[in-house]
């Protein structure tokens, strides 16, 4: 038996029925929600109490106690938390029943919401107590009658999509079946077919996160209404979830509609509100694959095409139905027209406007647009080019268009051509020192880029002198080099491209310069972009000299001097090479008048009468002092003359500005010697000797000096007593010509020349005792001078005489011893009171010659007729004749005599040599200044002629006669000679002294005619032949036929005197230079 | 003969590479005569290269142009280069040259 508190329990059977007594409300069903009551009513059938009786009730599934519904006899039996304790395991205590007595227990059930539709439910109540086991109740069994229910506002449809609506895109439908009833949807179904313009995809139907299709053994989306759930409990819910595809391509706004049927086999099929959403399509080119490009992309040269491609891809879900494309090219750029395709198609082009129509594109399709184009020059290196391309597109959704840019880099150079970019020389290629040139850069930049950072990096060679560069009239600053590196620098900035600038530069040649030098200027430009550029050179070639110009070179007397002679003169002399170039190997050949003599040379080196100066720079100065010594006096209007020839190599000589230097020479006769002999004291009657010494003390000659005094009747003139020099002259008159008006006349009284004038008197012997004798000499001299010399006091000492016998007379004599007659006075002695030179005999006035001619001694064994051809000739000379004297040694002697005998050539012109062999080495008392310079050129040119001749058949040529400076020389060697006086001094060591005489005046005649004579004609021979020794009657007969052949040819033509000089035979001449030849032999 | 002397000397200053060539190369190619007027010419030049060409001219083959320049040397009073010849020419042909330069002097 079980207790109570075990029946009822789960999985037990109920109990046997024993008390009928409960009774159930309603009977038979029972229905979700329903309230279903019990009443339980039992008796003490017995006698005793019962006690501690307990009532229990059970509680079946379905069935839920409504609280407060226990109750006993109407008594609640809740506790106070709801409890009733009808239900619990021990029961409800109830207390004890009496016999007989009778209880009766309500209770209330609530039925379940959801309870299986046919459930039975089976209510039975239990007592016992104390003495009485458990017994049951009858056991009412209700049937509980329910339905699912599936229609309901959880049971829905909803279709979203995973992502944007898009074609192609996932969308997930979700189906949840909701079971609002309270039974079980058994074999729930689902007919949910694809929505149109999408697709299942496969696998992807999942119910209650289970895959289907596993359990469904076939794809979801083939079967039209699978059962996806065999059974959906009461409230219960299930959800299908299953992704659909959106087709693709689909328009804009298709509507994607999903769709349901539920149905179970307790629910008719009913239809889901559909759900749906907008697909959102469009043409799309906004993704990687439309690109608009450029090829090529870099290094595009202008001129260069360029290949702008456009490719439009519709990357969209939806076709375009009509898209354009507008290129944009930049300005650098230009379209090449003609040559746009579409899909390599041509395209006809219309206007300017670069706008395409590339027609509908489908989705996925694309459409390739190509351009050409040009890039403009010039162009910037390293810029870009862009091309936009604007796609346009319909429909547009929700973007209808796409800009799209693609650039090129531009590579761009510079370019300098030696075509266009040199550098020319402006003007002449000769230049000179100091000169300027001129050069033209020429720069132009034929590239399609800008040079930038240009410098013209200039090489000069040499360094030239301010240098300047223009530009467009404007000076450009230039960086010059450091020395010697003939370097500059012009920043000339950028150069545009195609663009050209001229540079002109102009310097000027440094002075001084070398000949011949070569300026060099080369160019070079630097860019940063082309580095260094080359330009040809330009050349100029220096024409560069030295020169000496009269203005500048020159002789100056140094200080205001008046050359006297033996007194030295200093003459500077300046040369100034006014040139561009060195001068080298310069000399000063200087010209001294014969009088003066070169006696020293400072500032220079002296050669012969050449001055060396060596180099001059250009500009430079040099400066030589030169020392002249006048030899001998002149008269005032014969100043010394200073010429001078610079020459130099290369250089033209340069004849100096005559230097004219005045001399001053003055006689002086002022200091002279009056004395007497005896000098104190003189007896009467005693001759006295009176020695008058005059002097030409100065530096000047003399040309006409008078001695004059006079005699007081107290002396007695001795008659021709009167001697100068030791020389007799003769009276004048009775008296001594002292004495005559003009006194005694001295001419040419050269400097240091003494005459010692002596005369004798006789002192009256009746003058008293105590007299006093003074002489004074008056020497009148150059017109105006007149110098005193007063004798000293000669005192008359007078004794008384008687006449006497003299001894050594055989007689007696009436008178005085008196002074010999034609004593000679003692030659002039040493004990002088000046020391001088032997003092020149004076020729005086021709009487002098005449003397020494009259006592030249006549040799022994010269035949008659000579030495009557020889008087006959001294004789015509007297009047008015110089002597010559050529004076030999032994050796010339010999060396004459052999050049005779070998310059016997055919023809007159062998006396041309003896004329050379025998012209006079002095002429006249005095020196000849033009003798040795003639007789020098004189014996080169004949020298030059004898050896000509010793060529086989040499034909003489004028100019080998006669030279212009040998006919000046002859000249000035007549004019020299007609105004010669005296006799030469014969030199010592003269073994042979040939001496000769010449008439001035026939001479002067002839040297009058030099001036219109021609050259080489026998006028000057025939003078020459005059100067020839006479003396010797050889020499006289010789000299006279000579001259009478020259004067028979001294109007001939030059030709005709060169045939006779070449040709004419003379028979005596060549016998009379024979004879001459032959005693100069015979002499040595 | 002016001209001759005017162009030698002309290039005698102007061709400065080698002057003394050029001369030489002409002067070879006179006669007799010309050489002789040519050393006379240039006795008065004192350049070293006309004193060469004097010294040169003693071995003239023909005796007068040699006798020529031997009397323009001693006219320049280049005796040393004179005495040099006739010590190292001992021949008769010098010693005719040095008689006939005697009789000159």
């Amino acid at each position: 038996m079980r207790p109570l508190s075990e029946v009822f329990a789960p999985g037990t059977p109920t109990l046997p029925e024993r008390l009928r007594t409960l009774v159930v409300s309603p009977e038979h069903e029972l229905e979700p929600g329903m309230t279903a009551q019990a009443t339980f009513t039992f008796r003490n059938h017995g006698g005793a109490p019962a006690t501690g009786v307990r009532i229990r009730f059970n509680v079946p599934d379905g069935l839920v106690y409504l609280v407060g519904s226990g109750r006993l006899g109407g008594r609640e039996l809740d506790d106070d938390q709801g409890n009733s304790p009808l239900l619990s395991r021990a029961g409800a205590s109830i207390g004890d029943v009496a016999p007989g007595q009778e209880r009766r227990i309500d209770i209330a059930y609530s039925v379940a919401g959801a309870i299986e539709n046919g459930t039975i439910v089976e209510l039975q109540a239990a007592v016992a107590s104390f003495e009485l086991p458990p017994t049951g109740s009858n056991v009412v069994r209700l049937v509980a009658r329910s339905k699912p229910q599936l229609a309901n506002a959880l049971t829905r449809i909803a279709l979203e999509p995973l992502a944007d609506p898009v074609p192609g895109s996932h969308a997930q439908i979700t189906i949840r079946i909701h079971n609002a009833g309270e039974s079980t949807a058994r074999d729930v179904i689902v007919a949910s077919a694809i929505p149109e313009n999408a697709t299942y995809v496969a696998g992807s139907a999942t119910l209650n996160g289970r895959e289907l299709e596993p359990e469904l053994g076939t794809s979801f989306g083939r079967l039209h209404a699978p059962v996806i759930l065999h059974a959906l409990g009461a409230r219960a819910s299930a959800t299908l979830v299953y992704r659909v595809s959106i087709d693709t391509p689909l328009a804009g706004g298709t509507q994607i509609v999903a769709r349901a049927t539920v149905a179970s086999q307790e629910t008719a099929g009913f239809q889901l509100e559909p759900a749906s959403l907008t697909v959102v399509s469009a043409p799309d080119f906004s993704d990687a694959r439309t690109t608009f490009s450029a090829a090529p992309f870099a290094d595009l040269r202008p001129g260069e095409r360029v290949r702008f491609t456009l490719c439009a891809a519709n990357a969209g879900s939806a076709a375009a139905s009509k898209a354009t494309a507008q290129i944009e090219l930049s300005d650098a750029l230009l379209c090449v027209r003609g040559a746009t395709t579409i899909d390599g198609r041509p395209v006809r082009e219309r206007g300017k406007v670069l706008r395409f129509s590339l027609g509908p594109i489908d989705a996925g399709a694309s459409v390739t647009l190509c351009l050409d184009a040009v890039l403009l020059a010039p162009a910037v290196n390293g810029s870009i080019v862009s091309a936009t391309a604007t796609l346009d597109w319909e429909p547009a959704g929700a973007q209808g268009a796409r800009r799209l840019e693609c650039s090129a880099v531009v590579r761009s150079d510079p370019s300098f051509t030696p075509r266009r970019t040199v550098l020319t020389r402006t003007g002449s290629a000769i230049v000179r020192p100091g000169g300027e040139i001129e050069a033209t850069v020429t720069l132009e930049n034929e590239g399609t880029a800008d040079a930038n950072d240009g410098v013209l990096r200039l090489r000069i060679v040499p360094a030239l002198e301010d240098l300047t560069v223009f530009e467009g009239g404007s000076r450009l600053p230039i960086e010059r080099s450091a020395a010697g590196s003939h370097r500059d620098t012009i920043e000339i900035g950028a150069i545009e491209a195609y663009a050209l600038r001229r540079l002109t530069l102009r310097a000027r040649v440094p002075s001084p310069c070398s000949n011949a030098t070569e300026i060099r200027i080369g160019a070079a430009l630097h860019s940063r972009e082309l580095g260094e550029v080359r330009l040809p050179e330009a050349s100029w070639l220096v024409d560069s000299y030295p020169a000496f110009d009269p203005s500048t070179s020159r002789l100056d007397l140094s200080g205001e001097f008046v050359l006297r002679p033996n007194q030295l003169a200093e003459v500077d002399v300046t040369l100034t090479n006014v040139g561009t170039d060195l001068a080298h190997d310069v000399r000063v050949r200087a010209y001294l008048s014969s009088e003066a003599r070169l006696e020293s040379v400072e500032g220079a080196t002296r050669e012969k009468s050449s001055l060396l100066f060596g180099e001059l720079a250009p500009g430079a100065s040099a400066r030589a002092r030169l020392g002249l010594r006048l030899l001998r006096g002149l008269a005032k209007d014969w100043p010394v003359t200073v010429d001078a020839v610079v020459t130099a190599d290369g250089v033209l000589p340069v004849p100096l500005e005559r230097l004219t230097i005045a001399t001053s020479a003055e006689p002086n006769f002022s200091i002279g010697a009056f004395r007497s002999e005896p000098a104190e004291l003189v007896s009467g009657g005693e001759t006295v000797e009176w020695i008058l010494h005059v002097r030409n003390g100065g530096d000047g000659t003399a040309r006409l000096v008078s001695v004059a005094t006079a005699i007081p009747d107290s002396l007695i003139y001795v008659p021709n007593s009167t001697t100068i020099n030791d020389v007799p002259i003769r009276d004048a008159g009775a008296q001594s010509p002292l004495c005559s008006g003009q006194g005694v006349i001295l001419s040419e009284v050269d400097p240091g020349v003494e005459a010692a004038i002596r005369w004798r008197t006789v002192v009256h012997n009746a003058m008293p005792a105590g007299t006093s004798i003074l002489l004074t000499a008056h020497v009148r001299y150059d017109g105006d001078r007149d110098d005193e010399i007063v004798s000293e006091e000669l005192r008359v000492r007078s004794a008384p005489a008687f006449a006497n016998a003299i001894a050594g007379l055989p007689f007696g004599l009436d008178g005085m011893l008196g002074p010999a007659v034609g004593e000679r006075a003692p030659a002039l002695t040493e004990d002088r009171f000046v020391q001088l030179p032997p003092a020149t005999p004076v020729g005086g006035d021709g009487n002098g010659a005449f003397a020494l001619a009259q006592l030249a001694p006549a040799g022994e064994d010269e035949p008659e007729d000579a030495i009557e051809g020889f008087e006959s000739v001294a004789l015509v000379e007297t009047a008015n004749a110089t002597e010559t004297m050529t004076s030999f040694t032994a050796q010339r002697v010999g060396r004459t005599a052999r050049l005779l005998s070998e310059a016997r050539f055919s023809g007159l012109i062998a006396h041309l040599f003896a004329v050379r062999a025998f012209l006079p080495d002095a002429i006249g008392d005095a020196h000849c200044g033009g003798l040795a310079a003639s007789k020098e050129l004189l014996r080169d040119e004949l020298d030059r002629l004898f050896i000509k001749l010793r060529l086989p058949g040499y034909a003489i040529a004028p100019r080998d006669i006669e030279t212009p400076s040998l006919r000046s020389t002859l000249e000035r060697l007549i004019a020299q000679s007609v105004s010669a006086r005296g006799v030469p001094v014969e030199p010592p060591a003269t073994a042979l002294a040939l001496r000769g005489a010449f008439d001035a005046e026939e001479l002067r005649e002839l040297g009058d005619r030099f001036g219109s004579a021609p050259l080489a004609t026998a006028l000057p021979w025939a003078a020459l032949a005059r100067l020839l020794p006479s003396r010797d009657p050889l020499y006289a007969t010789y000299r006279a036929q000579l001259v009478a052949s020259l004067d028979a040819l001294i109007d001939a033509e030059s030709s005709e005197f060169i045939d006779a000089l070449a040709h004419r035979e003379d028979a005596e001449l060549d016998a009379a230079l024979d004879a001459i030849v032959a005693s100069l032999h015979s002499f040595v | 003969m002016g001209g001759l002397f005017a162009a030698l000397t002309r290039a005698f200053r102007r061709e400065s590479p080698a002057p003394e060539d050029f001369v030489r190369s002409r002067y070879e190619k006179l006669s007799a005569p010309q050489r002789v007027d040519f050393i006379f010419a240039i006795a008065a030049l004192e350049d070293a290269s006309s004193a060469e060409l004097l010294a040169r001219a003693l071995d003239d083959p023909d005796e007068t142009v040699a006798l020529a320049a031997a009397r323009a040397l001693a006219g320049a009073g280049r005796s040393d280069e004179l005495e040099r010849f006739f010590a190292t020419h001992r021949g008769e042909r010098a010693t005719r040259i040095a008689r006939m330069l005697e009789l000159l002097s």
